[in-house]
């Protein structure tokens, strides 16, 4: 017979769930920039969608309190989170394109805290569904990307326009593609530099006794300082270039912009990848490499059929670590003009506007978690099977 | 042929391997054999050049080892290394064409040397061929490492503790076909290993070494009979006399039993010994010549009885196969506390007897030569 028992996970995400009822479910405000006020999910929802959301998470507390092996509960708590998070939002964006007041022509609805905190519960139990899901194909991508599928297509289709943050979103549009591609590419090309330089440095401190200790002072120095203050420090140093050579202006290079953004965020992203890298190397087996110059094989045979195959999947990691990492800091960068979606964010803490911040922050976490994800299905898939999947060496 | 010739090798101070010489004749096994860290790794890994020598040079065949590319030189020298060292992240059939591979064999000819290695080593191929080394047990482990070094068929195969990972069972297994596979394919092999019983049943002749030098190097009959200084004969132990009986295999010693069918007429057999005076004890065998068991011509029935005069009912207890050594003999002798036993083979037919007085002629000589 099954087990029963207590699912921690599901239990959590079910107690985070009832805790965001204690929080306000939306916010209305007369214009974007007042303060505005909060609603109770019984103040802002019919009581039938309150009973309704209080149903769901009592159900979610009880599989958490009596988890069994068999599917239909590793499948309960992942189906009630992908409903709760799909709830949400269609409620919300219900509420907003339903409530209209004529004396209050600029009314902006948007999630509260409470609204945000149940999605991230939702979130939760999607996971632990996620984790017990490892290995059933079909079920495990049901539950993993039903609910924002939906979102998607709710997104679409224009139901949800009458939120608060979309309607920043729309008035926006074109300045928020360009602002996302800037950061994309601010990312992206960061972590390039920082793959060729950390890789480099990696092999070197590995190579030579004398030079592990200082390489590793110089990137985990950089690693400790906060980002502000590194992009700060950047600005002296290529305003006095970019004064003596003004050749370099012309290629936008300047004591702000993208140029000391991009260096920064390199610098910062070459811990991971030259710890890894060294790792890598390091725990590369003396043995396996012996066998393989005893076989036969010259420098280039040996790095090509047993060094990088081996290494690989450790230094990948370390790009994946510096990728989700430099995706976040990017978003500092706007504050010394290099563009990105920090551009929302911080035009929206000067105006007070949260919903500006949110339509900055919002595509940063999805971003984050989405190339996350896709770097850990590229390491799955690029990890020799006769290894173990996805070892990432402790920091 | 392998000749090493005034080598040495230093790390730094430490004189790893002190101005050798050694002379390994085409077709044999040498064991090399000594305390750890004595050298002998550093030998092996000189002969492919894996180690460069300070001084001396080494010869193969008669060519210096310095005129081929250390890669070229290596594919062709079968080599298992002292730790195993498969690459974890190929399958095991892939771990075997490794060698081919880089020879640039042909996928068939690949494909069909690695299922020969595969019935070489008794292993189901279908069963191992796709797995990866991380989910094979030591002793799988280092028989692939045996089957990689083997691939291209080098004349020459360097073996580091082949089979030091295994336990003392399965590892006489190994070394039995390890033999079994050399009297076939007569390469020339290094074979360092810590174990003395190993090196006296595997090696036509035993290099002992101590601190980067070589002590002796002789047969292990001649290391065993004459150790040439206090180091051999304590590092061969005061059981020499009783190791040096396992380089004597009994089908060398044994001689014609008497036997009589019990179809024959046994009584007449009798009464004709008794007359004679000896043997007094004779064999008796089944219609299709298998071991039934001694019997004793002073004490038996008129006529005889094959229930009760057969002395030992279970003779399986007492009798050795062809392929043992004397020293395997002494012991069931020992241990069942008979002094002649009988010898049979494969097909448990008798071929032969042996006594004590056999092996003690063996024991004398060497006791004489000492
Ligand atoms: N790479 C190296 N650097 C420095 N010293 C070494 C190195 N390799 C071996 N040595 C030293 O050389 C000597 C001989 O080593 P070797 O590996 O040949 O010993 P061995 O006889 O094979 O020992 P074992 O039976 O333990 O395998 C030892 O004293 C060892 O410490
Ligand atoms: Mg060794």
């Amino acid at each position: 017979m099954y087990r029963v028992g207590i699912d921690k996970v599901t239990l959590a995400g079910a107690v985070i769930g009832f805790l965001s009822l204690g929080f306000h479910f939306v916010i209305l405000r007369p214009n974007r920039l007042s303060s505005g006020e909060g609603l109770f999910v019984w103040n802002s929802l019919s009581s039938p969608e309150t009973l309704l959301l209080a149903l769901l998470w009592l159900c979610a507390l009880g599989t958490g309190f009596s988890h069994r092996e068999n599917r239909p509960f590793r499948l309960a708590p992942g189906l009630i989170g992908n409903v709760i998070l799909v709830l949400v939002f269609f409620l919300t964006a219900r509420m907003a394109w339903s409530t209209t007041d004529p004396n209050l022509p600029f009314l902006r609805i948007s999630i509260g805290f409470g609204g945000w905190m149940m999605a991230f519960a939702s979130y939760i139990l999607i996971l632990s569904s996620q984790q017990k899901l490892e290995g059933e194909g079909f079920l495990r991508l049901l539950v993993s990307f039903s609910g924002m599928a939906a979102l998607v297509v709710l997104f679409a289709s224009g139901y949800m326009s009458d939120m608060s943050v979309i309607k920043e979103f729309s008035a926006r549009q074109g300045r928020f593609l360009s602002e996302l591609s800037q950061h994309l590419i601010l990312a992206g090309s960061s972590v390039c530099i920082a793959t060729v330089i950390g890789t480099g440095l990696g092999v070197w401190a590995f190579r030579s006794r004398f030079l592990e200790r200082p390489v590793f002072f110089f990137v985990n120095t950089v690693q400790t300082l906060p980002s502000l203050a590194l992009f700060g420090l950047m600005i002296a140093p290529l305003a006095l270039l970019s004064q003596k050579y003004p050749v370099l202006r012309d290629f936008g290079i300047q004591g702000i912009g993208w140029a000391p953004a991009l260096i920064a965020l390199s610098l910062y992203a070459l811990l991971p990848i030259t710890r890894n890298t060294y790792t890598s190397l390091r725990i590369l087996d003396p043995d396996v490499i012996e066998a393989g110059r005893g076989m036969g094989m010259n420098g280039l045979q040996l790095l090509w059929r047993v060094e990088i195959p081996l290494s690989l999947p450790i230094i990948l990691s370390g790009i994946r670590t510096a990728l989700v990492q430099s995706i976040g800091n990017t978003t500092v960068a706007a504050l010394i003009g290099a563009g990105g979606l920090g551009v929302f964010v911080f035009q929206g803490l000067g105006q007070a506007v949260p919903d500006l911040i949110l339509l900055g922050a919002v595509p940063v976490i999805l971003l984050s978690v989405f190339t996350d994800k896709l770097m850990a299905l590229l390491i799955h898939h690029i990890t020799p099977k006769g290894l173990d999947v996805g070892q990432e060496p402790a920091s | 042929m392998i000749q090493i010739r005034n080598v040495t090798k230093k790390y730094g101070t430490i004189i790893a391997v002190d101005n050798i010489s050694l002379e390994i004749p085409g077709g044999e096994i040498c064991c090399l054999i000594g305390p750890s860290g004595c050298g002998k790794s550093t030998v092996v890994k000189l002969i492919n050049r894996m180690l460069e020598p300070a001084n001396g040079s080494i010869f193969i065949d008669g060519k210096d080892t310095r005129d081929f590319k250390p890669e070229l030189l290596r594919r062709h020298i079968g080599y298992v290394i002292q730790n195993i060292g498969l690459f974890p992240h190929m399958t095991v059939a892939e771990n075997i064409a490794v060698v081919p591979q880089l020879l640039s064999w042909n996928q068939e000819k690949i494909e069909e040397r690695t299922e020969e290695l595969f019935r070489m080593m008794r292993m189901e191929s279908d069963h191992y061929r796709d797995k990866y080394p991380r989910e094979l047990s030591g002793g799988e482990a280092q028989r692939i490492g045996v089957a990689r070094a083997l691939a291209s068929d080098p004349e020459i195969l360097l073996m580091d503790e082949p089979f030091g990972a295994v336990d003392p069972l399965n590892r006489e297994g190994l070394q039995a076909e390890f033999m079994k596979i050399q009297s076939d394919l007569k390469k020339t092999v290094v074979f360092v290993t810590h174990d003395l019983d190993e090196a006296i049943r595997l090696g036509d002749r035993i290099a002992l070494m101590r601190e980067g030098k070589i002590v002796q190097y002789d047969t292990p009959e001649e290391i065993l009979a004459h150790p040439q200084n206090r180091f051999v004969s304590d590092f061969v132990g005061a059981d020499r006399a009783l190791k040096r009986l396992s380089r004597f295999p009994v089908s060398e010693f044994m001689k014609k039993p008497v036997v009589v069918k019990v179809t024959d007429d046994v009584d007449a057999f009798i009464s004709q010994i008794r007359k004679k005076g000896r043997p007094r004890f004779f064999w008796l065998l089944d219609e299709d010549e298998r071991l039934i068991g001694p019997v004793d011509s002073r004490h038996v029935h008129t006529p005889f009885s094959r229930e009760e005069d057969v002395m030992e009912a279970n003779c399986t207890a007492i009798t050795v196969r062809d392929s043992a050594t004397l020293r395997d003999v002494l012991s069931r002798m020992l241990g069942q506390g008979v002094k002649t036993i009988p010898v049979t083979d494969d097909n448990s037919r008798l071929v032969g007897e042996i006594s004590i007085l056999e092996i003690e002629k063996v024991t004398e000589e060497a006791a004489l030569e000492c």
